[in-house]
């Protein structure tokens, strides 16, 4: 290719018209947003970050919100490493289905969760509780849901699922002929998990565990309905503080946001240095590969017994809670005369709204999840395989929108590209503008998954395509694209989960033919119409797993699940 | 090829869908191309003062124009459904108009409306929002307030609550369309009997109450920051000093409601009827009492806005809102009190008496609510209360 006697190569031109898009879709917004935290009022002022910093409850707060992270990241990334290695490299009995019920707990949503733990474990009306002071005549109760212990079992229950939705396709991948060898040279069952098959992984599982860590630093849901009734206070609490504000300060959330800025740089650096290294960790060679299981004897019983206790709490416990929901007049309220009905149905899907909604959201998920996916595969392999000067910037970019709120995000989009430069393909109140928000959301997740997926995969393969004749783009889609559908798919459908319930990315700029069933379950909740909220939370996970089922039927009809 | 075929099966899929969004997107997600005058109209609308009797053939007008218009954007905080699918037929049906209805927090509606301004994307006619003076004095100044005194409210001067018109229109950009009875404490009956109800705030600083008193964060603005507000009028901050590790604080008014209705809390503070109204509905043994302090009212207010896209529309709305039809319905529908005195305040029966026995009320005026916004803004609960 040549622009005016100079000449660009294919990686050159991908490279630039990739940074060109994500500085566009994500730079601007973000430069917007920085901009105004330094000028509230119209004027430059650094009071934001000094109220912020200069206060000492906001280290209080950090300290509390760090602790709590480093103990629930390293609790669900163990489980799901146990469980990743459980399905796909032992002889546990059952192991498709096994993965589909931990899959499973990816798509409850957490308010259900917290509620049906609640209606277990609260200290005095926790049905638990009840029944063991009763049944053992106990003068106090035995669970308090309500503590850091229970906002860390709680938070645990659905990052597992997560951490092993984005593990999986890194166990699947690996050749299991290095574990053989191990084998054949004496090691034992343990030794070879020490010393090959967790070594061999451990790029996949330290980044997803390390992006699990700032997801738990910015959680929330949970840790307000369980811990801010008993004063367990963390850093989000007062980034919500912030928001909540009358005006909303956005300046000051913004300040506070830096934190998980600062926090992203090592994240990125340690990758940053497994790239330099990345062959180290390729698995997947020109050399074709072998997936065998390992034989763990009478173990195979309590593997499989775990993965069912894990989906108990994970799952059948918050999905009876929902369902059990939708036939109450008020979920919870079982002290009444009445306490049950079957009116939300009728009335929930008599509500003219409630069928448009259902499609936005499938067409926003699957706009997003497919769209982004494409561009974050594209932006991987010059960030991974090229050499492009500019790669280092290109994976910059891509980790930023992990460093703000999704509402800041959202603020950041308004600000840009409704105030500002105006998206003739993307109007406000479209639903082009809310895949856009989705596709920059999803990215760093979706750049992560798909990085380490092609570190995975040995150079050879592509090599052996160019040196056939094939161009960048011709390998990269019929050589790089099908070997990486594993981990495609994995992230497509967490991606498509989240853009259907996600409601924070999306209410500064949805319009009446955009409003997407996250805003209407926001109405019923905001009416107290609880029992209705459940049947639409019942319908996104009803969605999801539509959705599921179809990618997994995609899936298997391409060889790439069983 | 198979593969060629459905990627190109599914990008045509995903392209065709969103452009399908594209051709449908225009109506309701302008810029407009030439922005409407300020003062609403391309026909004379009325406009007028207190004391002012619009012409009928001037109402007219402004009734075809809305016809014309035939679409009406409305931002609003509240949304039941039966009360947003009966008003969106009411409108069509009576007026030719197509409601649509945005909802958001008030703060993220404010936002909006903000930007939309500012970018002159003018999408939303009529604001709908919580009492709040610092958001209507932000969009106040940046010009997105128009002002506009429905004619109803001069037609029966003699209909209104309180201050009669004064208290429906501030005469510039503010309508108020209903009254909310706050703040009014709610007990658990299965867990206290009526001789151990608390009757005044300085009762729940006695020890027996520890850890059994759930109140809406005041931290935040809302009903528990009213309550705030009403005590530290009382008592001064040392009553809040004393409660400090007193009370559980929750930012989720439902879950003030729910524990106290299952049982879980005996006493719940700084709820509005709207809140407790469903569990009292389906039989929660849970009772709202008076108490010796008092309660609050506030009230509901709505803007009609600047360069609306629709200002006629909104300008029928509007008065529709506060005719006696209108106002019976947002109360069957919210709960709060209608504004008018000859509109039926339908509501539960255990709320009539205390509210009818509440001692005393704490109008929520502006330089109320002003002094409330300020403290939620300075963190005066967040500090004295310890929350972080």
């Amino acid at each position: 290719m040549r622009v005016k006697g100079l000449r660009v190569t294919p990686t050159t031109f991908w490279g630039v018209a990739l940074l060109a898009a994500t500085g566009f879709l994500i730079v601007y917004p973000l430069a917007m947003l920085f901009a105004g935290s330094f000028t509230p009022g119209g004027r430059f002022s650094l009071e934001s970050y000094r109220l912020t910093y200069s206060d000492p409850d906001t280290y209080t707060l950090l300290w509390t919100t760090f602790w709590l992270a480093i103990a629930r990241t390293a609790l669900a990334a163990g489980l799901a490493v146990f469980f990743a290695w459980v399905v796909t490299r032992t002889n546990t009995p059952q192991k498709g289905l096994l993965e589909a019920l931990i899959w499973g707990a990816f798509f409850m949503p957490s308010l259900p969760l917290v509620m049906g733990w609640m209606t277990l474990a609260l200290p005095k009306t926790g049905l638990f509780n009840v029944w063991l002071m009763q049944a053992f005549n106990l003068g106090a109760p035995v669970f308090n849901i309500q503590s850091y212990g229970g906002i860390i079992f709680v938070s645990v229950l659905p990052w597992t699922a997560v951490l092993f939705l984005l593990l999986t396709p890194a166990f699947k991948g690996m050749d299991a002929s290095l574990e053989e060898a191990a084998r054949l040279a004496g090691a034992g069952k343990l030794a070879t998990l020490k010393g090959i098959t967790l070594p061999l992984l451990a790029p996949a599982i330290l980044g997803v565990t390390m992006l699990a860590f700032i997801r738990m630093m910015e959680s929330f849901e949970i840790e307000l309905l369980l811990g801010y009734p008993v004063r367990i206070y963390v850093f989000t609490t007062r980034v919500y503080d912030r928001l909540s504000a009358i005006p909303s300060d956005y300046g000051m959330a913004m300040a506070l946001s830096t934190v998980f800025l600062l926090l992203v740089i090592p994240l990125m650096l340690y990758q940053w240095r497994l790239l330099a290294h990345g062959e180290r960790y390729s698995t997947i060679t020109g050399r074709g590969f072998a997936v065998r299981h390992t034989d763990i004897g009478r173990w195979k019983y309590v593997t499989f017994g775990a993965v069912l206790a894990y989906f108990a709490a994970a799952v059948v416990i918050p999905v009876a809670s929902l369902v059990l929901g939708t036939f109450m007049q008020v979920p919870g309220l079982f002290n009444i005369e009445h306490p049950y009905t079957t009116a939300n149905y009728p009335l929930t899907f008599a509500d003219p709204l409630v069928l448009n909604s259902i499609m936005n959201a499938f067409v926003l998920g699957i706009g997003a999840a497919t769209l982004g996916m494409f561009f974050y595969s594209l932006i991987s392999y010059v960030v991974v395989r090229s050499s492009f000067a500019g790669r280092g910037v290109l994976e910059f970019f891509s980790w930023l929108p992990y460093a703000v709120p999704a509402i800041i995000l959202s603020l950041g989009f308004l600000w840009a590209f409704v105030g500002g430069v105006r998206l003739p393909f993307a109007p406000y109140g479209s639903l082009q503008l809310l895949v856009l928000v989705f596709v920059v959301r999803g990215m760093p997740l979706g750049v992560r998954v798909m990085n380490g997926g092609i570190i995975q995969m040995g150079r050879e393969l592509e090599e052996s395509s160019r040196m056939l004749g094939g161009s960048w783009i011709t390998t990269f889609r019929r050589i790089v694209v099908p070997l990486m559908r594993p981990a495609f798919l994995s992230a497509w459908i967490i991606l498509f989960a989240i853009a259907i319930r996600d409601l924070a990315s999306v209410i500064l700029l949805y319009g009446p033919r955009s409003r997407v069933i996250s805003v209407l379950m926001l109405e019923y909740w905001n009416t107290w119409l609880t029992g209705r909220a459940s049947v639409l939370a019942l319908v996104m996970v009803g969605m999801t797993i539509v959705a599921v089922a179809l990618a997994t039927a995609a899936g298997i009809r391409r060889g790439v699940m069983t | 090829m198979k593969n060629k075929l459905n990627v190109t099966l599914l990008l045509t899929f995903i392209v065709v869908t969103l452009a399908a969004q594209v051709a449908c997107a225009p109506a309701t997600a302008p810029p407009a191309a030439t922005p409407p005058p300020a003062t609403g109209a391309t026909i004379s609308a009325p406009s007028p003062g207190a004391g002012q009797k619009p012409a009928a053939s001037d109402w007219d007008n402004v009734l075809a124009a809305a016809r014309k218009e035939g679409a009406l954007t409305l931002y609003t905080t509240f949304a039941p459904p039966e009360a947003r699918t009966a008003v969106t037929k009411l409108m069509k049906d009576r007026y030719g108009v197509q409601m649509d209805w945005i909802v958001a927090p008030g703060a993220t509606n404010a936002e909006r409306i903000r930007v939309e301004q500012k970018a002159k994307q003018y999408v939303a006619d009529v604001w709908w929002t919580g009492f709040s003076v610092l958001l209507t004095n932000e969009l106040r100044a940046v010009g997105a307030l128009q002002s506009f005194t429905p004619p109803v409210v001069l037609q029966e001067p003699d209909v209104w609550k309180g201050k009669g018109i004064d208290s429906i229109t501030d005469k510039r950009d503010v309508l108020t369309t209903t009254q909310k009875p706050s703040i009014i404490p709610i007990v658990n009956t299965t867990l206290l009997r009526p001789e151990d109800y608390p009757r005044s705030y300085k009762d729940l600083l006695e020890p027996r109450w520890k850890g059994k008193v759930i109140m809406h964060d005041p931290a935040v603005p809302g009903g528990g920051s009213q309550a705030f507000y009403l005590v530290k009028r009382e008592y001064g901050l040392q009553y809040w000093e004393k409660a400090k590790d007193q009370f559980m604080v929750s930012r989720d008014y439902s879950e003030v409601a729910r524990r106290v209705a299952v049982g879980e809390t005996p006493v719940g503070l700084g709820l509005s009827i709207a809140h407790f109204i469903s569990f009292l509905t389906s039989g929660a043994p849970i009772r709202p009492i008076p108490i010796a302090e008092g309660a609050t009212i506030t009230f509901t207010p709505m803007h009609l806005l600047n360069h609306a896209p629709h200002p006629n529309a909104g300008k029928v709305f509007l008065n529709w809102v506060l005719t006696k039809e209108g106002q019976e319905m947002l109360s069957k529908y919210l709960g709060d009190e209608p504004i008018r005195k000859d509109a039926e305040w339908k509501t539960h029966p255990d709320i009539e008496p205390a509210v009818r026995n509440m001692p005393k009320w704490l109008v929520g005026t502006y330089d109320v609510i002003d002094e409330i916004d300020k403290d939620v803004s300075a963190g005066t609960a967040r500090k004295v209360l310890g929350l972080k």
